[in-house]
């Protein structure tokens, strides 16, 4: 019984002690405390006084040093290879009329008898009742001859809606070569058996920085335009209010090709840009869009844009393409864009946006390609953060168009928009906004009850 | 009975003796298959694990090195208290020495490093002997900047309670340059009205505040180490701002004519070192006699490059 005893005090005594003792081998020897003992040349702001007077301290503080800078050199070299961003936004929308519509047709030709040799004639804008940063419409309306996919089809009802999700991908092949994926889904309706929800790619590219300087950038693949500034905030989670501009149709759309941007001169106060691509930069649901060329010819397009000496950002720029027709299998009509743009940043609070733009398309009546006279569009932008949380958007804007599918429809534009809206940063990574869309008519064209008031609350991740 | 019973305390002693043989060796083991479980966990644990560990290895070293400062400044102030006190002879009427008591680490008072660069050119003086280096940087017809010499090797106890402000305003730091002791706690007030995500990657200082909008501060960073830091925004690559971290008070901001002087550097071999952020930082060792220590420095200047972004990556031209 005592030897039966004994044995248990041992067991309980190593039970003990072995895992205290494996711990303190791992652990790094506590350090005394003892009152340090500087001589007199040791002066207070000496190193080696320092060591001399706690040497134990200094050398556990250098190891500290060290393991610190091995863990920070870990924590750098463990940076995931693939970085995913994006964002969800979601909306709620209230078309003003028109079953939510932004035309009307001309029964009839009573309104416009000149455009008489066309079957069907429409006046006012397809895109105008805008409800997203997709630039998708509240409804595409019931206009005769054509089967078009409504991605919303509100029919005038307001309702909640999941704008966009996105997902964009980051990695770098090496410091100066990133490869960038954006993807887009939107959950939508779909019919006859088949799903409406979309998934889209409008982004798939590499930029290059060549150069030490990294001031010149090589990108190949699907990517942003150069025409104009609006395409630098198109996507919901970059731009101020929610709606885009009636001229984003022609210059926010991505590409494919290869493009070449270099700043030049003390702080960058010459940038030049020029692209090569497969088609113009219209947006995907416009009808001039062609993501793969249907003719051999490629579309040139460019800008430049200076920057003034002025006590605040001032940017002026000019921009153009030049190209065959989209969706044209030849390439004996030319379609072609330009324009100026301004961009200010006054008092770090107030941007100020301006856009003009005009251009043409002759279409293709025997391809079925359609045809355009932009005789001319622009905006005013203002968007004002009036705290480091709340801010005011206005924008007004005008399109004045023509476009038609050979002789059997036309759509004759000529609208006006004012934009009203706010918004409201809650936090880093969600933003509320909100804008009412006043859409109206003039020269002749009837108006159309199709003001929209929408909302967005994007949540980035 | 009494055998069945002897029978029955030795098999109850053998199943004690295994239950407990079992238990340790589960204590034993147990440390090493806690440490092993995480190596197991994927890549993204692994970052987390390791930015875990540099915080929390960072927070033992500010402590660290807070207390062995503070002991030691706290004895020598205490050494000269006595010194002093036996030089004047002081003592009690009855003649037994009357010590005054050592000072707490929180009532320190001897003048800090953040006391000399208060007045550039000052120099902090530590009371023993110590003369001026004085110089020159020549420039080849340059504008001189802002040019800053200091002396290295010397090290005084960090500064408690300092605090330098860097603003984001106008999608630029303010300011662009400074000079702070080491010990410094720096503050990033965001009075933009964009995001901004203030960084730095340089050795010892490194630090990453992740996205603050504009109207917010985010936590304090304290410079711990001594030497250039480079600070910049994740979001906007133009922003940018360089602070030295110097350790001591011995430094000065070289005048518009190139010349300096640094008083109070106690004699004998120093680094003198010569810092701009546009300037090749180079350094010198100089002889401090009673008479003083001379440099002169041929300034060598480098454009500023363009850095990469917090990942390694560079910014790319869409940049704001």
């Amino acid at each position: 019984m005592d030897t039966v005893k004994r044995r248990w005090v041992v067991w309980l005594a190593l039970a003990v002690a072995v895992p205290a003792r494996a711990r303190a081998q791992g652990a790094p020897a506590p350090t005394p405390l003892g009152p340090s003992t500087p001589t007199a040349e040791a002066a207070p702001d000496d190193d080696s006084a320092a060591t001399d007077g706690s040497g134990t301290m200094i050398v556990d503080t250098a190891a500290f040093e060290q393991r610190l800078a091995q863990s920070e050199q870990l924590v750098r070299g463990s940076q995931p290879i693939v970085t995913l961003g994006g964002y969800v936004d979601l909306g709620y929308f209230v078309p003003g009329g028109n079953n939510g519509a932004g035309y009307v047709e001309d029964f009839g030709h009573q309104l416009f008898p000149g455009y008489g040799n066309f079957g069907w004639v429409f006046l006012g804008d397809i895109l105008a009742p805008a409800v997203n940063s997709r630039g998708e419409v509240a409804d595409l309306g019931n206009a005769p001859g054509v089967d078009r996919y409504d991605t919303i089809n509100s029919r005038g009802a307001p309702g909640f809606i999941a704008n966009e999700i996105n997902l964009t991908l980051r990695s770098a092949l090496t410091p100066t070569a990133l490869v960038t994926a954006s993807l887009n889904f939107t959950p939508r309706t779909g019919s006859n058996f088949s799903l409406g929800d979309v998934f889209d790619a409008d982004i798939a590219q590499i930029e290059w920085l060549p150069t030490d300087s990294q001031r010149t950038s090589i990108f190949v693949g699907k990517m942003d335009s150069v025409l104009g500034i609006e395409y630098r905030d198109r996507k919901s989670d970059k731009r101020f209010g929610i709606t885009p501009s009636l001229l984003a149709r022609y210059t926010t759309g991505t590409a494919l090709g290869v493009k070449i941007r270099s700043k030049f001169g003390s702080n960058d106060w010459l940038v030049l840009a020029a692209a090569l691509t497969n088609g113009s930069n219209t947006v995907e649901a416009w009808h001039f869009y062609d993501e793969i060329d249907s003719n051999a010819g490629k579309t040139a397009s460019g800008r430049l844009s200076v920057r003034l000496p002025l006590p605040f950002w001032l940017e002026l720029g000019a921009s153009g393409s030049y190209g065959p027709q989209d969706r044209a299998t030849d390439t004996a009509h030319p379609m072609w864009f330009v324009g100026g743009d301004l961009l200010a940043h006054i008092g770090g609070r107030v941007d100020l946006k301006a856009e003009y733009l005009k251009g043409g398309a002759d279409g293709e009546a025997s391809q079925g390609v359609y045809g355009l006279r932009l005789h001319g569009g622009g905006y005013l932008e203002m968007d004002a953060m009036l705290t480091s949380s709340f801010g005011l958007i206005g924008r007004g804007e005008y399109r004045d168009a023509l476009v038609w599918l050979s002789d059997q429809r036309a759509y004759l534009t000529k609208g006006w928009r004012a934009t009203g809206g706010v918004r409201w940063v809650a936090t880093t990574r969600a933003v509320l906004k909100a804008e009412y869309l006043h859409n109206g008519e003039y020269g002749g064209i009837p108006n159309i009850a199709d003001d929209v008031f929408t909302t967005s609350l994007v949540m980035g991740f | 009975m009494k055998r069945n019973e002897g029978t029955m305390k030795m098999m109850w002693a053998k199943w004690a003796m295994t239950a407990m043989t079992a238990w340790i060796v589960a204590l034993a083991f147990a440390p090493a298959l806690a440490q092993a479980a995480p190596a197991d966990a994927g890549g993204a644990a692994d970052v987390t694990r390791l930015q875990s560990d540099v915080e929390r290895l960072k927070q033992e070293l500010r402590d660290q090195r807070q207390l062995i400062f503070q002991l030691m400044s706290a004895e020598q102030q205490r050494y000269d208290v006595i010194l002093k006190y036996l030089q004047g002879g002081g003592g009690s009427a009855e003649g037994a020495p009357a010590f005054p008591p050592p000072p707490s680490p929180a009532s320190i008072s001897r003048p800090s490093a953040g006391e000399g660069e208060g007045k550039e050119g000052g120099g902090a003086s530590s009371g023993r002997e110590s003369a001026t280096v004085s110089g020159h940087v020549r420039t080849n017809g340059q504008p001189i900047g802002e040019v800053y010499v200091y002396v290295d090797g010397l090290r005084s106890g960090p500064v408690h309670g300092r605090t330098l402000e860097i603003k984001q305003r106008d999608k630029q730091f303010a300011p662009r340059v400074a000079v702070v002791p080491i010990g410094t706690r720096v503050i990033f007030p965001n009075q933009d009205t964009v995001i901004h995500n203030v960084f730095s990657q340089s050795p010892g200082n490194s630090f990453d505040l992740g996205s603050v909008k504009g109207g917010e501060t985010s936590a304090p960073v304290v410079l711990l180490k001594s030497g250039p830091v480079e600070i910049f925004c994740n979001i906007h690559s133009k922003m940018r701002s360089d602070l030295l971290v110097v350790p001591n008070g011995h430094w000065t901001r070289v005048a518009s004519d190139g010349s300096f002087q640094i008083a109070g550097v106690p004699l004998g071999t120093r680094r003198i070192v010569l810092w701009s952020p546009t300037l090749k930082p180079t350094s010198q060792q100089v002889e401090v006699t009673a008479k003083g220590g001379t440099a002169t420095f041929a300034s060598e200047a480098i454009g500023l490059h363009p850095h990469l972004n917090k990942r390694g990556q560079a910014y790319g031209s869409y940049d704001e």
